[in-house]
């Protein structure tokens, strides 16, 4: 992640570079954007078929009778995920580069670091890994342990040889690259410039827990210039764990 | 235009930038021409976008009597008055080539700028000569945009500043592979990079240079502030900077004036504004450091500066941000990475203490840049000329080229297909005997020379119907000789045949009682420097296995064997399985119950012997093999049968130590040290290998020379023009 406010340079410059890299992470939410788009327009589909159900036999009694159901279903959130999208993005906008708002002002006066607000940006989305009984991903088991100690981790290889993304039916997945990095030779080279294949496949990983519907967890990397590729893949998480 | 000089190969060259300024792009369009212009026998037209107003660049272009600079005007097919200045829209520039390639035959033409490139890619005829050159940088998972995609697939090359922007259009665009050259930035002509590094003599008196242009992300504003910090620490610092370009900044309306008030009333900062590029390197090494910090929204470039490139092969240390590039480049722990000015001031305390430190910094910032010259970057281009055809003659000579399957021999059709001295004619076969005979007849009608890839339907077609004057090739690769259709052939009516070893020719020779002076071995091809990459460190412990399909010819029960074996000695070894799946083929899967059962038999005993499960990785199939074969230390190859089994060629041709099984042939393609007649002997080598790491590294390097000498495409390519030659000759 960057840290956005090392630069000495002009009045002003921070807190321009704090929404640049704003404008940066909203410009690389595409891919929760074309979920919003799609959950919406499925409601819209619904609510078409509502209303059409209803014109198609208007003096049918049935239909006035089943139209209040369809209605009601139609409205309802396609998917429990659309709330939560549109939340989250709300989030950025409020907190991160809404005019006025606190936290922009707090970081513009260094008050605080932007690094802790873009941290807090992630930990907004309220998940907690200790809320998770089964948790997928690249990690140390040692480490998930000393997190949660009652989650059930199962770790995952590029190919998914197990299908273990589906089979577990984890609710969380976590990536710790310095432990890709250092300990798992299939991953070597993830988010590096060195591997893009590899990066390839985890982004595609990544994908696909948020499709299951899971929470994503990024320990934070030590050295994060290591990952170049990172930023890529950095808007699906939903909250980033620090070392101490 | 200049005058030109016969015989020689006509490059154009034309990139979305003007020469009138000084900035990077203008720099590289500079570079790229020289580089292009030391390739002998190449004719370099440079295309510019705009009419000349400032010539400090094109100066030392004008030296060179293989360069033709044409100005926009020279070329404007609306006829606008030559003394307005003109620039060159994507329409024009398409219509200036083609009459370009009216007088002067082109044979490729270098092209940078999205929207040129993508209108070149549109167009069927320039598509074929277009060598683009791509800055995109496609992301991990964000949709690729539908015209850089146009352009990969329809270009005939792609040229990248780095490898992870290659290995990422690689990942993303699978079209790209195999199309792709990496051409860093490169540095000015004639420089020549000092063997020792610099050592500092008075730290208290101290000149940081910084060269370019002046924008709110290349961080500049910062350097003002520089004197007043170190002097501080009662320290003399001069602030140098070149260049005049400032930026107009959106974000920051007051940006431009407030720079230019700093450029000339900050004490401690001297302004030099723009210089030629050979002056700014001059000066550039007047200084004790060079400055490339950026900001730190920079920290995730996966590129090289060609300014840090300038300042290192001066051996003058630079200031630059700790990305990962730099740091591999440099080394982690050097010095001089910086995020803040007060990086810099401790950073100079640390010279002062330090007396070896700068030296140290100078000398890894030489050894690095050497790598960068403008030789490097003309070798580099090389290889787009040697894959790309010789100046047209005077006489165009028609081929055809018959086949059902073109897909072992694209890269010489594609060769062949852009030569302007040939034309070429294919004729597509649905089937190996099936074929439209009224089509067939019509190129039979017309061609010089008849290509028939595959010894199938089309050879015996063409055998019995070529007439004497034409020339007829048969290509045979391995399962033809086992069918009937080589007996069909009439061997008195084609002029020569090729295989892909020794072995057929002499199968041939012994069954069908074809004569040796008209069989050519020639093994199937490789593109050896798309092959030809650094390895990762996983690739020392990892065997590699390429398509499993079909079960009984490519025996991966086998080459899990082996592995079994090898782990047994060494634990941490990996087989990385690249193939598609076998039900994903009805006819190895649903047609074949015996294949079936063996399959699940094997990935039963992966799924169930742990030391196998958490060692043997099934990888996706997919085209980027040139990236795939960086993690693989050793191929294996434990087929049945097999004519050249390609993919040992192109593992050798990464660096990968060949392993192979004795299949019937094999001594005949590769070398026998490399061949074991069971398992346990192939498990024996790589345990020999792994224990003896300096034989290993040896003979890794010899195997990317074997691969590039024994296999590259250039050495079908040549043998297919000889042929052609020969007619065109007599």
């Amino acid at each position: 992640m960057n840290d956005l406010n090392k630069n000495e340079s002009a009045p002003g410059a921070e807190l321009d570079d704090l929404r640049n890299y704003v404008s940066r992470l909203e410009s690389r939410t595409v891919w929760s954007d074309n979920e919003i788009l799609k959950l919406r327009a499925a409601r819209s589909l619904r609510l078409a078929g509502a209303f059409g159900a209803l014109r198609q036999a208007p003096f049918n009694p049935k239909s006035w009778l089943a139209f209040p159901v369809s209605l009601l279903g139609a409205l309802r959130p396609v998917s429990p995920e659309l709330n939560k999208i549109k939340r989250r993005r709300f989030e950025v906008l409020h907190n991160m580069a809404g005019s006025g708002s606190a936290m922009t002002h707090a970081a513009s006066s260094h008050l605080i670091e932007p690094r802790t607000a873009i941290e807090g940006f992630y930990q907004n989305t309220a998940f907690v890994l200790e809320q998770h009984d089964k948790i997928v991903g690249l990690a140390s088991a040692e480490d998930i342990r000393d997190i949660n100690p009652s989650a059930e981790f199962f770790s995952i290889r590029p190919d998914d040889y197990d299908h273990v993304l589906k089979k577990s039916k984890a609710t969380a997945f976590v990536l710790d690259l310095d432990y890709a990095e250092a300990e798992n030779p299939f991953w070597n080279g993830i988010m590096s410039m060195d591997n893009v294949p590899i990066s390839v496949t985890a982004a595609h990983s990544l994908l696909t827990a948020r499709e299951l519907g899971m929470a994503l967890y990024l320990f934070s990397p030590l050295k994060p210039h290591r990952y170049p590729l990172l930023i890529d893949v950095k808007p699906l998480f939903h909250s980033e764990i620090a070392y101490n | 235009m200049d005058t030109m000089l016969p015989h020689r190969r006509n490059i154009c060259i034309f990139a979305d930038v003007s020469m009138n300024l000084i900035d990077g792009s203008s720099i590289w369009l500079q570079s790229v021409t020289l580089a292009l212009a030391a390739i002998p026998d190449v004719q370099v037209h440079l295309l510019l976008r705009d009419s000349i107003t400032r010539s400090l660049l094109l100066e030392p272009l004008r030296e060179h009597d293989n360069i033709n600079i044409i100005e926009p005007q020279a070329v404007d097919a609306t006829g606008s008055s030559s003394e307005q200045p003109v620039r060159l829209d994507p329409e024009g520039l398409v219509s200036a080539l083609e009459a370009l390639d009216e007088s002067h035959p082109i044979i490729g033409v270098l092209v940078r700028g999205d929207s040129y490139a993508s209108k070149l890619a549109a167009d069927e005829s320039l598509a074929k000569k277009l060598w683009a050159y791509l800055l995109y940088r496609p992301s991990l998972m964000a949709e690729v945009d539908e015209p850089y995609i146009e352009v990969c697939k329809k270009a005939r090359f792609l040229i990248t500043q780095s490898e992870p922007q290659r290995a990422l259009l690689e990942a993303r665009i699978p079209e790209s592979n195999g199309k792709i050259i990496v051409l860093p930035p490169m540095l000015p002509a004639g420089v020549e990079i000092p063997t020792q590094g610099r050592r500092l003599e008075n730290c208290d008196d101290l000149e940081l240079v910084y060269a370019g242009k002046y924008s709110r992300l290349w961080n500049v504003e910062s350097y003002f502030d520089l004197p007043a910090a170190l002097s501080a620490k009662a320290r003399k610092v001069e602030v140098t900077l070149i260049g005049d370009k400032i930026h107009k900044e959106k974000r920051d309306a007051g940006f431009h004036d407030r720079i230019l008030e700093k450029l000339q009333h900050t004490n401690g900062v001297k302004w030099l504004k723009g210089m030629s590029r050979e002056e700014t390197y001059k000066r550039a090494g007047e200084g004790a450091f060079g400055l490339c910090w950026r900001s730190d929204n920079m920290n995730d470039s996966i590129e090289i500066s060609t300014k840090f490139l300038e300042f290192a092969s001066l051996g003058v240390p630079v200031f630059v941000n700790r990305t990962q590039n730099y740091e591999l480049a440099l080394g982690e722990d050097y010095p001089f990475f910086t995020s803040s000015a007060q990086d810099i001031v401790d950073a100079l305390e640390r010279v002062q203490n330090e007396p070896g430190l700068y030296h140290l910094a100078s000398q890894r910032c030489l050894d690095f840049a050497r790598d960068f010259t403008l030789d490097k970057a003309s070798l580099r281009l090389q290889r787009l000329l040697d894959l790309s055809p010789p100046a047209p003659g005077n006489k165009k000579t028609i081929i055809a080229i018959a086949s059902h399957d073109f897909k072992f021999i694209t890269a010489v059709r594609n060769h062949l297909e852009q030569d302007p001295s040939l034309q070429v004619i294919i004729d597509t076969w649905s089937g190996h005997r099936s074929h439209r005979i009224a089509h067939t007849k019509k190129v039979l009608a017309k061609a010089e020379v008849i290509f028939c890839e595959w010894c199938c339907g089309n050879a015996i077609w063409y055998s019995h119907n070529k007439r004497p004057n034409q020339k007829l090739i048969i290509r045979l690769h391995r399962f033809e000789y086992f069918t009937d259709y080589p007996k069909e052939v009439n061997i008195k009516n084609v002029d020569a045949v090729i295989v892909v070893s020794e072995f057929f020719k002499k199968q041939l020779m012994l069954d069908f009682g074809w004569p040796a002076a008209k069989i050519v071995v020639e093994s199937q091809y490789v593109d050896s420097h798309y092959f030809d990459r650094e390895k990762h460190s996983a690739a020392d412990k990892t065997l590699g296995f390429v398509g499993i399909v079909s079960f009984s010819h490519k025996r991966i029960d086998r080459a899990v064997d082996v592995l079994e074996r090898v782990l047994v000695r060494h634990p941490d070894y990996k087989l990385r399985i690249r193939s598609r799946m076998p039900w994903e083929f009805p006819w190895a899967w649903v047609g074949d119950a015996q294949a079936r059962q063996s399959y699940q038999k094997l990935f039963a005993r992966i799924r169930n012997e742990k030391a196998l499960r958490d060692a043997v990785i099934f990888d996706n199939a997919g085209a980027d093999m040139g990236e795939w074969f960086r993690n693989v230390g050793y191929i294996l190859s434990t087929s049945e049968t097999e004519g050249c089994h390609t993919s040992v060629a192109e593992g050798m041709a990464s660096g990968a130590i060949p392993v192979l099984i004795d299949w019937e042939g094999s001594r005949t393609v590769y070398p026998d040290q490399f061949i074991h007649d069971s398992v346990e002997g192939m498990a024996n080598d790589i345990i020999a290998y792994a224990d003896n790491e300096e034989r290993r590294r040896a003979t890794r390097n010899d195997m990317r020379q074997v691969g590039a000498e024994g296999f590259d495409v250039t050495r079908t390519i040549d043998l297919y023009r000889s042929f052609i030659d020969s007619v065109a000759e007599g």
